[in-house]
């Protein structure tokens, strides 16, 4: 692209070729494309809150140590204090708004709400049942989270994330087929570290790398 | 049959401008100016030739104490920058 015909001033008499305007619209469009603000923040965040929960109910569970879920209980308004303080200040820098941003905010924001439903709803369940069986519930929160990334991934375009969909996706369904809950949070440890971390920080050095 | 190139849309930084916006819903004054690397006296001038075109809306808002202007494009500039596309590759077509 020519960028010397964006320096000129006054901007309204010079004129440019068919092949100049283009060339101007393209790099233009491409520019505006390329300014999402993805930098992994986000599955960084939540899969150190998601690996210690699993991977520490493991050890607690492994090691017989009391309170084996109280990690769980804090996951949730932990993460969720992150993600809107990290949103205040996203919000705070963010100056443009693309279609796609918009469609992830608000997905983000409908999965966010669903998933509170759900601990809420699981919560209430276990105050007042009176079954001694428990539900084996925790299957859906991965095959959830496997619906999260898949949408970011297959927007952004990042198949990292795609793949640790379809891996949260299996991991969710295998632990409706094992019966013991240590094995369950191994299974979940190892889904949330391929699934999130790995490409949270794919994210984060290829952000670097841009920045550059 | 040619058809005139829209005059609003065909200079260098307005076109630059319609073409960034048709990208994303909205875009506050500074990331405009940032891509387009335009003054920012030049770049308010040319946002309001295409305000009183109709192409665009211009909204301002305060955000913690400092103004803030946001710029998105209407339903007639989408409608311009579509017709001003299709003209140039007509043009361009016979060129070949």
């Amino acid at each position: 692209m020519p960028e010397e015909l964006l320096y000129r001033e006054g901007g309204s008499g010079e004129k440019m070729t068919e092949a100049e305007s283009l060339a101007l619209i393209s790099q233009m469009i491409q520019s505006a494309r390329d300014e999402h603000h993805e930098n992994g923040r986000g599955w960084r965040t939540w899969g150190w809150i998601l690996f210690i929960a699993s991977a520490g109910t493991f050890l607690m569970l492994e090691y017989e140590v009391k309170g084996s879920y109280f990690l769980w209980n804090l996951a949730l308004p932990v993460g969720i204090f992150f993600m809107v303080l990290a949103g205040l200040r996203r919000k705070k820098i963010r100056k443009n708004l693309t279609y796609a941003q918009e469609l992830l905010d608000r997905i983000g924001l409908g999965f966010f709400a669903s998933l509170l439903a759900m601990v809420v709803g699981v919560n209430v369940f276990f105050i007042f049942s009176t079954s001694e069986d428990g539900i084996d519930f925790w299957g859906f929160f991965y095959i959830l989270y496997g619906f999260w990334m898949y949408i970011h991934g297959s927007a952004l375009k990042f198949r990292p994330l795609v793949y640790g969909a379809i891996l949260n996706w299996i991991a969710g369904i295998a632990m409706f087929g094992v019966p013991e809950m240590k094995y369950k949070m191994l299974i979940g440890a190892v889904a949330v570290l391929l699934g999130y971390l790995v490409p949270g920080y794919l994210l984060y050095f290829q952000s670097k790398r841009q920045k550059k | 049959m040619f058809k005139d190139l829209d005059p609003i849309l065909h200079t260098p930084l307005r076109l630059a401008i319609v073409s960034l916006l048709i990208s994303v819903k909205e875009a506050e004054f500074t990331f405009i100016k940032e891509k387009t690397n335009a003054t920012a006296g030049n770049l308010s001038v040319q946002l309001n030739k295409l305000k009183d075109a109709g192409y665009i809306e211009i909204s301002k808002q305060f955000k913690n104490n400092y103004p803030q202007t946001i710029c998105s494009i209407t339903l007639a500039g989408i409608k311009a920058f579509e017709e001003y596309v299709a003209n140039l590759q007509t043009y361009l077509r016979v060129k070949k």
